[in-house]
This record gives structure tokens, C-alpha cells and sequence, in this order.
């Protein structure tokens, strides 16, 4: 049998179709006729021909509207979780800002909240930067506690003020030292650079006794917390111990307390 | 007349599925028009029930459109050399075309997707197809009274 060029050119033409809608995959437009017509051709048809028909328009107009309604909710759920991106970062930041303030309560000092805004590269556990200065309160020889693991911990002092930043110089510079008490006992606290040791004078000490700054100290208020007395060295005579201090990657934000020292105090008066 | 034939495959497709009842009514049309018709209105119907059941089953898409249009075009081939009025004729020619089609559909699925179609039902639905093209062969001509292509 011979064929007709047109004959030819049709079955070449759908072949030709057939390959391509093969190719491309059409699944979204495919899946989007299939939901339209088995929305459309409910089974309600076979048993109410009647109202089939009759509801075609008030479907495919409910269909329209959830097209509608879908993209608006697409775009909000968008909206929504790109706000939700910081959410996470503001909640911890804000429930520690509550637990600061918390502590805040505890203290009997007044002063000033400031962040760390500089440290020392070659000699970091010596001095960094404030970000608050004379316009804000701070005064020279503030005492500086920072929120460790719940707790204030005395960090340094103020060293030296300017306008909008202060120097802050840590307690575990090398060469710093302080009157401090534990329970039992009464000694000096200095540092080496790297580690405070506790420079015992008279008393019992254990370990694990907590550090605190003397009633007598004219450096800094009383009973400031230092750390606790992690080893203890030398012979019964005399003696040394190490306190664990403060780790600059745990400082976040510092509290400067308006605390002027007796001498310094003294000194203005006179 | 074609299109009407067309929406009469349609909604006759539709009512069986609905009453779950595994005949592949578009088989049975393609194959009737196939032989009732001339070549290239029976191609163009080919195509357009190939390509409504590439909607309707989950074939990857284009596969029924491309297996049909062969179908067509072998069938455009023997149809002159076989009598489909005599019932073993119809009865070899419709078998043989239903599992040539449904072997078409499963190497084309096959490849296209390199998911494996085949189903059992593939082996015995020719046999149901069959009796129920005679089905409809004998309502026709009895509703009209007289042959299907004289009505076209």
C-alpha cells in the first residue's frame, strides 16, 4: 500500500510530538490538568447529573481563588521564615540579657554595663577596651566584673578613661595584685601573666575554697568574687595557690562598678 | 462524527474506571477506528487518544501518544490484507495489536523512565479487551443498523 505524503508528513509530525513531550516532561503542567479534571470530574457526576453541572462554575471559581489564596500564603510563610532566620540568635540573646539582669539584682553596686570592644593581641590577658567612657560614669580605678557561669566574677579595673572608651587592665596581668580572702584564710593575689596565685598569708586553705576580694582591700569593694583555688604548693610555712581565673573567650559583656578606691578617693579630697 | 466518537470513548472510559472494571477502552476505539477509517483520520484519532491517555495513566507522559501513533501506522499496513469481519481474523488481529501496544508501552516506559510497567494484567486484559470489543461491535451495529463506517 502506498501512503500519501500527507499521511507521512502527520505520523512523522506526531512521532516527532511524542519524542518531544517525552523530552521535556511536562509533570507540572500534566499534574496541574489531572487535578483540574478530577476536581472538575468528581464522583457526584455519576449520582447528581444535575447539580454536576450546575456547580462546575462555583468550583472552578473556588479553584481560582485557592490558586490565589495559596500564593498569597506561599509569599507570607516566605516573608515569615526569613524574619524567623535572627529570631533564634534574639531569643538566646535576649534570655541572656534577662539572666544579667537578673544577676543584676544581686549586686549592691552601682555602675555601668559595657562590652569589650578591643583586646590586647600579643599580651591578651593584660588589657582590652570598653566600649563606654567618661560620658557614660565610668571614672579611673573602676572595678570591672564580668558574668562568668552565672555569677560575677571580678575581671580588672579601669585604667585609663577617655571621652567614649575606657582601658580596662586585668587582674591577671603580671604585676597586679590584690588583698583577697577565703573563709579561712587571708593572702595576696597576683599573677605570673598566665596564672593568679594566691600568695597565702595565715589561715587554712583547701581546695575548691572560693576567692574573694578582703573587706580590707583598697583596691577594690569586698567580697567580690575571684575564682576558686584549683592547687595549692609550697611548704606548711608557706605557701602558694593557684585560682582558676577568668577565660577572655567566656567575657561577653562586663559590668563597671562605681567604686572609687580609698587612697584614690583620699587623694581628690585632699 | 470523530470527535463524537472521541467524547463517546471518553465518557465511556471514564464510567468504567469509575465502576473499576480493567478494560482498556481506548484500545478497543483506536482499533475500531483504525479499521473503520481511512488512514489519516484513524492516525489523527491515534494520537489524540494516545495523548488522553498519557493523561489519564501514569505512563511516563508522551509514551501512549508515541506507541499509539505506531500502532496506527501498523495497522494502517495489515488492515487491507486482513477481513476483520471474520471473527478468528478479528480475534488474531486484535490479540496480536493489544500485545503489541502494551509491549510498545512497557519498552518505552522502560527507557524513558528505566521503571519496570509490566503487570500480569498485561498478559490475560487482551482477552477482556477482546470480549468486550465485540461488546460494543455488536451495539453499535445494532443502534445504528447498519456498518460503522457507513456512518462516518
Amino acid at each position: 500500500m502506498k501512503r500519501t505524503p500527507l499521511y507521512n508528513f502527520l505520523f512523522y509530525l506526531f512521532i516527532s510530538i511524542s519524542i518531544f513531550l517525552i523530552i521535556i516532561k511536562p509533570t507540572r503542567f500534566v499534574n496541574s490538568v489531572r487535578v483540574f479534571f478530577s476536581y472538575i470530574f468528581d464522583p457526584s457526576f455519576v449520582f447528581k447529573p444535575l447539580n454536576y453541572t450546575s456547580d462546575i462554575y462555583e468550583k472552578m471559581n473556588s479553584l481560582i481563588l485557592c490558586s490565589f489564596k495559596i500564593k498569597k500564603f506561599s509569599d507570607e510563610n516566605f516573608n515569615l521564615k526569613s524574619k524567623m532566620v535572627f529570631m533564634e540568635s534574639l531569643i538566646n540573646e535576649n534570655k541572656r540579657f534577662s539572666e544579667i539582669i537578673g544577676l543584676k539584682k544581686k549586686l549592691s553596686h552601682n555602675g555601668a554595663f559595657a562590652r569589650i570592644v578591643s583586646i590586647n593581641v600579643y599580651n591578651p590577658y593584660v588589657s582590652a577596651y570598653i566600649d563606654k567612657g567618661k560620658n557614660d560614669g565610668i571614672s579611673l580605678y573602676n572595678p570591672v566584673l564580668s558574668l562568668l557561669n552565672g555569677r560575677w566574677v571580678l575581671i580588672g579595673r579601669v585604667s585609663e578613661v577617655y571621652d567614649n572608651f575606657s582601658k580596662i587592665i586585668f587582674i591577671t596581668a603580671p604585676g597586679f595584685s590584690f588583698i583577697v580572702d577565703t573563709n579561712s584564710s587571708r593572702g595576696l593575689l597576683t599573677s605570673d601573666g598566665k596564672k593568679l596565685i594566691y600568695k597565702f598569708i595565715e589561715g587554712d586553705l583547701k581546695l575548691g575554697d572560693a576567692v574573694y576580694s578582703s573587706k580590707i582591700s583598697l583596691t577594690f569593694p569586698p567580697f567580690l568574687y575571684v575564682g576558686n583555688v584549683v592547687e595549692i604548693k609550697g611548704s606548711s610555712e608557706f605557701r602558694n595557690a593557684y585560682v582558676d581565673g577568668f577565660k577572655l573567650k567566656d567575657i561577653d559583656i562586663v559590668y563597671v562598678i562605681d567604686f572609687k578606691p580609698y587612697s584614690e578617693a583620699l587623694e581628690e579630697r585632699l | 462524527m470523530i470527535l463524537l466518537v472521541f467524547f463517546l470513548m471518553v465518557l465511556i472510559q471514564f464510567i468504567f474506571s469509575y465502576l473499576n472494571i480493567s478494560v482498556d477502552v481506548i484500545f478497543i476505539f483506536v482499533f475500531w477506528v483504525n479499521y473503520r477509517n481511512n488512514d489519516i483520520i484513524s492516525l489523527i484519532y491515534s494520537f489524540f487518544a494516545g495523548l488522553y491517555m498519557d493523561f489519564y495513566y501514569q505512563f511516563p507522559f508522551g509514551v501512549c501518544s508515541l506507541a499509539m501513533t505506531i500502532l496506527s501506522g501498523i495497522i494502517a499496513n495489515i488492515k487491507y490484507k486482513m477481513d476483520i469481519e471474520i471473527i478468528v481474523s478479528r480475534f488474531v488481529s486484535f490479540i496480536t495489536m493489544n500485545y503489541i501496544f502494551n509491549l510498545l508501552l512497557f519498552i518505552f516506559s522502560l527507557i524513558v523512565s528505566s521503571q519496570n510497567y509490566f503487570n500480569l494484567k498485561f498478559l490475560y486484559l487482551p482477552f477482556i479487551n477482546f470480549f468486550f470489543f465485540e461488546i460494543f461491535k455488536i451495539a453499535f451495529e445494532k443502534v445504528y443498523n447498519k456498518k460503522y463506517s457507513e456512518l462516518l
